[in-house]
């Protein structure tokens, strides 16, 4: 547990992330930065916080990929949202108090706790800047619901196809995606357990993928060679991450 | 516990590069039942299912230790011109 630099690369990445929808100020700027209290190292495919868990603090992940999950009685388990850097992965928990899902890194990962005391004074002292904050778990809902549409409606080379073209431009409004290849970490069980399929399903969806020239998935890299058709297949529309900066 | 490979042999075929672990090969083929399971559905919803596709489970060595067909995973019951 040590103090968060104010010149983290994770809190520039949240930076990064608002500034593709909306101006930030310098002195906006200068209170996100100073929000963090603590940094927290956790090792891979660790639990951070579990469901009903009653919180004082809300999570920015710095550095790794985490997630949000459900377990099931069967021991099987649902993730709901995959997280990258920049994230504020349970800024709901300000209002929540207590989170309905657990979090989870799925690989070595950086984070920082802000206290919700420290958000009340943003939510008093700092209108836009709580208005973006407000952006940012509206976002999280926009994810969600296509998350729904993808489980309720795409087969699973679709729903695959999604999540890649989903996950490649979060990852390019951070600057963390080199061309269209990027790192999620993930095992091929984990990203079943996104997919609501099987373990062999989503190995098998792979294949077809990679045999279509449409991506490689190969230790936890992600690799699309074909971002036009790989859209095609997903039914990808990306307007719902509102990458776009308008005042809000 | 030890380590199993589950190799799809179905209109796609897939090698499985990853595995997993269980207790045991029962829990293992139980598994695959459930892969297949999963599988079946999407062929359902193509159109076609071919009860002779298989997952055979491989150890760490490569050595086939079972094969689970399509149909030793689902019941077929019924006959359809009645």
């Amino acid at each position: 547990m040590t103090a968060v630099s104010v010149n983290d690369p994770g809190l520039g990445a949240l930076l990064a992330k608002l500034r593709a929808r909306d101006n930030v100020s310098a002195g906006e700027e200068q209170l996100l930065r100073s929000l963090p209290q603590t940094e927290h190292r956790v090792p891979r495919r660790t639990t951070i916080i579990r469901a009903g868990d009653v919180l004082d603090y809300s999570t920015i992940l710095l550095e790794g990929i985490m997630c949000r999950y459900a377990d099931m009685r069967d021991g099987s388990r649902q993730i709901s949202e995959v997280h990258i850097p920049g994230d504020f992965v349970d800024l709901h928990s300000f209002t929540l108090k207590r989170l309905d899902h657990s979090l989870m890194s799925i690989t070595p990962c950086r984070t920082a706790e802000v206290p919700h005391d420290r958000l009340r004074e943003v939510t008093e002292t700092a209108p836009h800047l709580t208005r973006l904050l407000w952006y940012v778990t509206a976002l999280d809902a926009a994810i969600h619901r296509e998350w729904v549409v993808s489980l309720g409606r795409r087969s699973a080379i679709a729903r695959v196809a999604h999540f890649f073209c989903e996950t490649l431009l979060r990852l390019q409004v951070i600057g963390q995606a080199s061309g269209g290849s990027y790192t999620l970490g993930m095992t091929q069980s984990e990203l079943a357990e996104c997919m609501g399929v099987t373990a062999v399903h989503v190995n098998r969806t792979l294949k077809q993928l990679r045999d279509d020239g449409l991506v490689e998935f190969r230790d936890g890299i992600v690799s699309i060679l074909d971002f036009e058709r790989l859209t095609r297949v997903a039914e990808f529309d990306p307007d719902y991450l509102s990458i776009e900066k308008m005042p809000r | 516990m030890p380590h199993y490979f589950f190799h799809l042999y179905n209109d796609v075929t897939t090698r499985d590069e990853e595995g997993a672990v269980f207790p045991d090969l029962i829990a293992a083929r139980a598994n695959a039942i459930h892969e297949i399971r999963s599988i079946a559905t999407e062929n359902v919803l193509d159109g076609a299912i071919n009860l002779s596709h298989r997952i055979e489970i491989e150890d760490e060595n490569g050595r086939v230790l079972t094969s689970v067909s399509f149909g030793d995973a689902v019941a077929i019951r019924g006959q359809k011109d009645l």
